[in-house]
Parts: structure tokens; sequence; C-alpha cells
């Protein structure tokens, strides 16, 4: 298939395979699927091997890539000397019932935030890793001077660690909600017509972070909590806890939001984000949309369109056209998936791409 | 599948580090082409190695006598101790050619994960050397790691008020471009930046 490098609509009945072309894209583009962290469910059951080809178009320059899997077996990259997979928050995915961005805990919100600032700084990624490398060996220290293995005190190494760490990071997704937030708003407005949504970054650090020696600060936090860390052999201070407050009208909606609230506000998230990475220069993220038109009522199907033809590379999967007005279609590149196949319905791309001699 | 002497072989040389089956198999045909001379030189030079190396009763680091190359050489400057996990850190140290002080080898790093204390590396010993020793400075050249990083805090504060302490610096790496350089790389070099 070959998507447009604006909006594509993909038709296809219940079962037809929607559904696995968003996954395939995203499969070849960063090395995992939205649906399942299993490679063996990557495969139709009863088949013994898959390939995906995909050719990669990004900065004016075309790649090649195709991943083979053999049942049983880890996927396999060809990509003629060295591939690089996107980082997650890349391809910003969505299907209706996944509302767990919004409705579940705050760890889902914490990673949104994370792998969309690996995205704006590639350093940032080490920092998460090295913060949860130091959350895991404080811990052990703890349970270790519970059992009377190690005087408690041995601690402050891990503290500074943890402190400095946590510092670096609730200044990144501070600063990263305090530049989503207006966006997070007007992609709300976009879609729902009415409603005042905010984003709210909540931290232990929220006080300590403006003090003149916050480092210093964040130590005694840990260290009045030593004893009450080494009861529980965890750690209780620091960003691993901090939560990105998702609020409508001044109210939580992971709480009193409805399954319609929830559902639009994690799409205008996602939109945020999106529209975020575009106005700074970046790679628009690609956002992957499966059967989402189906939850919302008409008014917010077209407010969705209108913002999907606004600009930047989308792929939406519907059962059915009576979902789009003409002009909608218009917009549009039409896919159309059928029997384990996948034809082009509508009109010829807007912009050929070139091809690129394969792998 | 292959005599039991040679699967013996080869299902030692598979426990080696980096050394699958295949690797293994490699070798062991390669050894069955030697020369029996060449195959007992190569397992003498293995048996001589555990018999004779032990750890130098100073520093730590792998010696064939009491002391190890670097301790005994008079022409080392013996107010300096640079401090480094393993026995193998030094010789990127002794490559670079600027130092001309003494080593202290830990045996590892600081982790609570692997179960590993302060008194399971030797810092004690270090503490020590330093109190009992002219020692002018101690560098620490742990790995840049959260584990280097808080062994390096550790040592840092056992050994304050005893010598000054340095930490090898982190930063760009030489002859590369600032251009192409990771971003937690470029903020510890500015924060280790040096006045010209």
């Amino acid at each position: 298939m070959e998507p447009g490098p604006g909006l594509t609509i993909i038709f296809g009945a219940n079962g037809a395979g929607k559904t696995s072309l968003l996954e395939a894209a995203q499969y070849c583009l960063c090395g995992r699927s939205f649906r399942t962290m299993r490679d063996e469910e990557m495969l139709r059951s009863g088949e013994g091997f898959m390939r995906l080809e995909a050719r990669i178009y990004q900065g004016g320059a075309a790649t090649a890539r195709a991943v083979r899997q053999r049942a049983g077996a880890a996927p396999v990259v060809d990509a003629g000397g060295g591939h690089r997979w996107l980082e997650p928050g890349q391809v910003l995915t969505f299907s209706p019932d996944d509302l767990q961005l919004v409705k579940g805990p705050p760890a889902g919100r914490r990673r949104f935030l994370d792998e969309a600032i690996c995205r704006r700084r590639p350093g940032y990624r080490q920092l998460s890793l090295d913060y949860a490398k130091i959350i895991g060996q404080r811990n052990s220290f703890l349970k270790r001077a519970r059992a009377g293995l190690a005087p408690l005190a041995d601690i402050s190494p891990w503290d500074r660690l943890l402190a400095a760490a946590a510092l670096g990071i609730y200044a990144a997704r501070k600063e990263f909600c305090r530049l989503l937030a207006p966006r997070f708003l007007s992609a709300w407005t976009a879609l729902a017509g009415d409603g005042e949504v905010d984003i709210k970054y909540v931290s232990q650090l929220e006080g300590v972070a403006a003090a003149e020696d916050p480092k210093k600060e964040v130590l005694n936090m840990l260290r009045r909590e030593w004893s009450k860390d080494m009861e529980r052999s965890s750690s209780g201070t620091g960003t691993h806890r901090d939560e990105m407050a998702v609020l409508l009208a001044g109210e939580s909606l992971r709480r009193f939001g409805s399954q319609g609230e929830q559902r639009l506000a994690v799409l205008a998230l996602l939109l945020a984000a999106r529209r975020l990475a575009l106005e700074e220069g970046g790679r628009q993220p690609l956002l992957l949309l499966d059967d989402v038109l189906s939850e919302l009522d008409s008014s917010r199907r077209r407010r969705l369109m209108r913002t999907l033809a606004a600009g930047g590379q989308a792929l939406i999967t519907a059962a059915d056209r009576g979902f789009f007005l003409e002009e909608e279609l218009a917009v549009g590149n039409i896919l159309e998936v059928a029997g384990g196949a996948v034809k082009c319905a509508g009109k010829e791309h807007q912009q050929r791409i070139k091809p690129v001699p394969s792998v | 599948m292959f005599p039991p002497s040679v699967e013996q072989l080869i299902t030692e040389l598979a426990k080696l580090p980096g050394i699958g089956r295949r690797s293994a198999q490699h070798i062991a045909f390669f050894v069955l082409g030697q020369s029996s001379e060449e195959a007992r030189s190569l397992s003498q030079a293995i048996i001589d190695v555990k018999e004779k190396i032990r750890f130098c009763r100073q520093c730590f680091n792998f010696s064939e006598d009491e002391l190890c190359v670097y301790c005994r050489d008079a022409r080392r400057d013996t107010s300096f101790i640079c401090v480094v996990e393993e026995p193998s850190d030094i010789i990127p140290i002794e490559k670079g050619g600027d130092y001309r002080g003494l080593y202290h080898v830990l045996g590892g790093a600081l982790s609570p994960l692997d179960g590993i204390d302060p008194d399971h590396l030797r810092i004690r010993e270090l503490v020590t050397r330093v109190e009992t020793g002219d020692v002018a400075e101690v560098i620490l050249a742990t790995n840049p790691n959260t584990s280097g990083e808080s062994t390096a805090m550790f040592i840092a504060e056992e050994l304050r008020g005893k010598a000054k302490v340095t930490r090898l610096a982190s930063g760009l790496p030489v002859g590369a471009d600032l251009e192409y350089a990771d971003e937690a790389t470029v903020s510890q070099a500015m924060l280790g930046r040096r006045e010209m």
C-alpha cells in the first residue's frame, strides 16, 4: 500500500485486516506493536512466516527496510546496513478501547511524557534509564539495610544520584507539560467545541525545585524518609510517583470524566503532542487511528476530520463510508482492504512517491 | 556426536565469555589441527596464569610477585593513587601515558542489586593506604555510570579530610564533533568546563 503524505483513510469490513495494516506500519517503524508485546502474536495464527517491507521517507531521503519473522523466533530486520527504530513517541496510536492514557494509572501518563520528551531531547532516554537503575539499586540497598547487611547511612551516594536525576526529570517533564497544555486545550476545543481542559504536572518536587539549592532540599526530603523507606524497602520520594493530571473544568478526567470525554481527551493529547512536534520543527509523529470514528458522534467526527485534514501524516481506519462526508473523502487518500489485499479506491496520490531500489 | 574428548573440549570452551557452541566447535577443530607442542603450550599458559597470578599486596592489581609492576617501579610517583574498578581499567590509563602514579583496584563497584556493598570492595584497604602513606591526591577513575558514580561518591566521603580527592572528568570525546555529541555528554562537559 502507498499511504499519502497527508491523511489516508483505510476502509474494510470487520475482520478484513485494517488494524493489521496499522500494526504493520508501527512494527516496521518502531519495532513494536500497539496491540501486543509478544513476538509470536505478530503472525497470523497457524502461519509459520511473515515478511513486512517498508520504504521510509524522512528528511528528503528514503530508506528501505524489511522485517521478517518465523514462528517461534524473534523478528529479523534487513535494512541494508544498520537501521534505527523510531522513538516510540514518533508514532502515536489510538484505538477507541484504549482509554488508559487518561483513565489508567499515572505510570501510563509518565510513559507518554517520557516518550514525547525523548523525541525532543535524545539524551533524556539515558537520564530516564539511569533513574530507573538508581531506584532499583536504592531499593535493593534499603532491603539489605533492613536485613542488617549494611548501615543505613551508606545510602547517601544513591540519594545524591537520585536527587540529581530526579531534578533533571522533573524539569524536563514540567517544561513539556507547560508546552503541551495550551496545545491540548486547542486540540480539545477543535474536537469538542467547548470545555476548559488543562494538564498539570503534579510532583513531590514541586515545592523544592525553585529553592536556592534544590538538590540539597531533595536530599533532605530523602533523608527524612530513610527509616520509612527502609521499612517497606522501597523509595517513596522522587519523580517515579509523579502524575500528569488531565483536567476538565478543573476536575480530574480520570476520576470524573465520562467514557466519551476520556476518549476525546486521549485523542486531544496525541494531537497536541503531534502539533508541538510540528511547531518545534522536528519530525512530525505519524498518527495511527484505529476505528476511532465509530465511537464519536457526528459533530465530533466532522471536527476530528477537519483537524486531520489540516496536515500531517495520519492513517485512519473505518468500517463504513457512512462516517465520512464526500468532501472529507476528497481530501484523503483512500485505500480499501478486502480479501487480504489492499487496493487504492480513491483518486491517485496528490504527490506520487518516488520508488527506491529494494533491499 | 563427536568423540567424548572432543565433546569435552567444546563444552569447556563454550563456557568462555563471548564463545557460543559454534565458535567453541570451531576452536576445538583448530586445536585438533595444531601440533601437540602448540596445544601443550596453550594448556600450559592457562595453568600458569592460574598458578602464578595473584593480587598485588598493595594495590590488588594482578601480579606474579608480592607487588605488581607499578608498585615495584621506583620511578612511579607514590603520592598519587588512581582508583579503578578492575585491573583491566589500568591498561587504558597506562596507554594514555600521562599518569605516573600508583593504582588501587577495587574489584568492582557498588551495586546493592548484586549484593555488592562497600565491604565487598577494597575500600577499607584504600583508606588505610591513604592514612599510612604519604598520599597527596586520590584520583577516582571508576566508570561514569550509576554504579561507578555511587562508588566514587562513597569513597570521596570516606577520604574526606585525609587527602585531596579528584574525579576523572567526563565530557566530549577527543577528536569528535560537538554537533554529534549526545545531550548527557554535553551537559557533563559543560559542568566540567575549565578556564583557559
